[in-house]
């Protein structure tokens, strides 16, 4: 089941801007998602439809299977979120901030000490938040969203601006959040890095195109099998004719002939009957492709 | 209703600390503050002052003219736009409209907790205006407290009219907050037609102009122009026009980020 789907979602600015193009996200329940994109792919606009704080114009949000048009108290009563920069009072305490919350969604108060201490942030006393450095800003805004203990958890970029040690840690606390709580999770970032260590699922946005959606294993696969195969002959020309006249389909580039990738077992004939026919063989490869190059391949497509 | 019980206790913790109870401390103290040194300075005339049986509403009008005319204007933009805008200075407009409160809730309770806190400030001033009435008899042994009995509804009626006249700059001020993500922007733009009001105080017809009400009361008329209406149905008029046109506008915002 999808904790949270969109359908057929679009969204312009102005007439001749689209920025989001279509989207269909599935994000499965319990999953830890990442909404993976460059800055400006659409991400932000995607997490603020979801939440209704853009006004939609075409499609439609699905929550907990219910329509955001017609539930959203019920929806944003489950969910926490943080858009963006943290958004939080700075003239208040850390405790204030959540106290003011805590009326808001009507939680037990008891869960003030608890967020705090989960965000690590309970020895920040009577210290206004004004004061507060960016990572504790963040943390604060993250204990803001645990606050009401939500089934979904939308953060937007949460590890902008934090250092390397407040990554690790956040990233621990939000990978907790789900094991331990089974809290869904819809992260963006533009960090593959950030994402592959984290995420479950992923879903890649460029250009206001969903050009991808799945697991990481998914993704590679999905690359792996529009993968070539590269040959370097002494003669690639006459290889190349030889190999048509075996029915299999060859493109030269350059030095190199471009074959599909094929099963192993093929691939050692080929080599075996070129060898046998008299030419050289120099090199015969396929390149590697690591998630960040397939990241590349499917955002330079787009 | 609980809904709104919440979103107003959440309201009004964020005036915790905030400039605009500054504001409502200072702006309801100052002028009686600064009568109380003139009559202890005048200290001579106090005696007779306190025996006259006007003395109640003349130091009551003399507060409310120096109020009137351009502390409670000035006050009135200045608080209701410190306490709409507390969510663009924080950037937590996003945060607050992914918390689980129908729109309309959040408006009025943001409304409320602006009323309330003017309330507060013509409460203060009032009592601020009858310390600087009576204080002088406990420090100077020859003046006596004022011997006429207190004037309890026409001093009801004066401020409900002050209050009145206030509402088309806290309605329209906070139209104004509500619409633009600059904080000096409302505020400026509530200046300006504060002055064009006492500009037009002469003009034929200015009292339409709707920051003109609160000095309007010391035009000696009392009617719209050449009519028998109370010119005081204006100042209502349009602190419910405005107020409905920030809901609507409110409402319909396309980016409530």
């Amino acid at each position: 089941m999808y904790l949270l789907q969109t359908e057929a979602l679009s969204y312009q600015f102005r007439k001749e801007e689209t920025i989001l193009n279509n989207i269909h996200l599935q994000v499965p329940e319990g999953s830890i998602y990442g909404f993976l994109g460059p800055n400006g792919a659409g991400k932000t606009t995607t997490l603020k439809l979801v939440l209704g704080l853009l006004r939609k114009q075409k499609g439609k949000v699905r929550v907990f299977g219910k329509d955001l048009d017609l539930e959203r108290l019920s929806i944003l009563q489950q969910t926490g979120a943080l858009i963006e920069s943290p958004s939080i009072y700075l003239h208040l305490t850390a405790r204030e901030n959540l106290l003011l919350y805590q009326r808001i969604y009507q939680s037990d108060p008891g869960r003030i000490s608890h967020v705090l201490e989960l965000t690590g942030l309970s020895q920040t006393g009577n210290k206004r938040c004004s004061s507060f450095s960016l990572g504790m800003k963040q943390r604060l805004a993250i204990a803001v969203a645990l606050l009401h203990h939500p089934r979904l958890l939308i953060l937007d970029e949460p590890t902008n601006g934090l250092d390397p040690s407040g990554i690790i840690e956040m990233r621990e606390l939000l990978r907790s959040l789900n094991r331990n709580l089974g809290i869904t999770i819809l992260i963006s970032s533009h960090l593959l890095s950030e994402i592959e260590k984290l995420a479950t699922h992923t879903g890649i946005i460029d250009k206001g195109n969903l050009v991808f959606q799945g697991t990481f294993s998914q993704l590679m696969k999905q690359q792996q099998a529009a993968c070539r195969l590269f040959y370097q002959t002494n003669d690639n020309l006459a290889a190349q004719t030889f190999l048509r006249l075996r029915n299999i389909e060859v493109e030269l580039e350059q030095d190199t002939m471009i074959l599909p990738i094929l099963p192993r077992e093929e691939i050692a004939k080929i080599n075996r009957d070129l060898i046998q026919e008299g030419f050289d063989l120099y090199q015969v490869y396929t390149p590697e492709t690591s998630l960040e190059q397939t990241f590349m391949n499917l955002i330079n497509h787009n | 209703m609980q809904l709104f019980t919440a979103s107003l206790q959440a309201e009004w913790m964020k005036t915790r600390r905030s400039a605009a109870w500054w504001l409502i401390i200072s702006g309801g103290l100052l002028i009686p503050l600064i009568l109380l040194i003139g009559r202890f300075y005048n200290h001579e005339l106090i005696a007779a002052e306190n025996a006259a049986p006007v003395v109640w509403i003349k130091l009551y009008s003399r507060s409310w003219t120096y109020m009137g005319t351009l502390l409670l204007p000035m006050g009135v933009i200045l608080v209701t736009s410190l306490v709409a805008q507390v969510e663009v200075r924080n950037n937590t407009w996003k945060q607050l409209h992914s918390a689980p409160l129908p729109f309309r809730t959040i408006f009025l309770s943001k409304l409320t907790v602006i009323l309330t806190l003017l309330f507060m400030g013509f409460v203060l001033f009032n009592l601020a205006v009858f310390g600087m009435i009576t204080l002088p008899a406990i420090f100077y042994k020859d003046v006596s407290f004022p011997s006429a009995p207190f004037p309890f509804t026409e001093i009801l009626i004066g401020n409900a009219k002050f209050m009145l006249d206030m509402l088309p700059i806290a309605s329209l001020q906070f139209l104004l907050s509500l619409q633009f993500r600059n904080f000096l922007l409302p505020i400026g733009i509530g200046f300006g037609l504060y002055v064009a009001s006492m500009i037009g105080m002469n003009w034929k017809y200015g009292y339409m102009l709707p920051y003109i009400y609160s000095s309007y009361e010391f035009s000696g008329k009392t009617t719209i122009g050449d009519t028998l209406i109370n010119f005081h149905w204006l100042p209502l008029v349009y602190s419910l026009l405005f107020t409905g046109i920030s809901f609507i506008l409110y409402l319909t915002k396309k980016d409530k980020t």
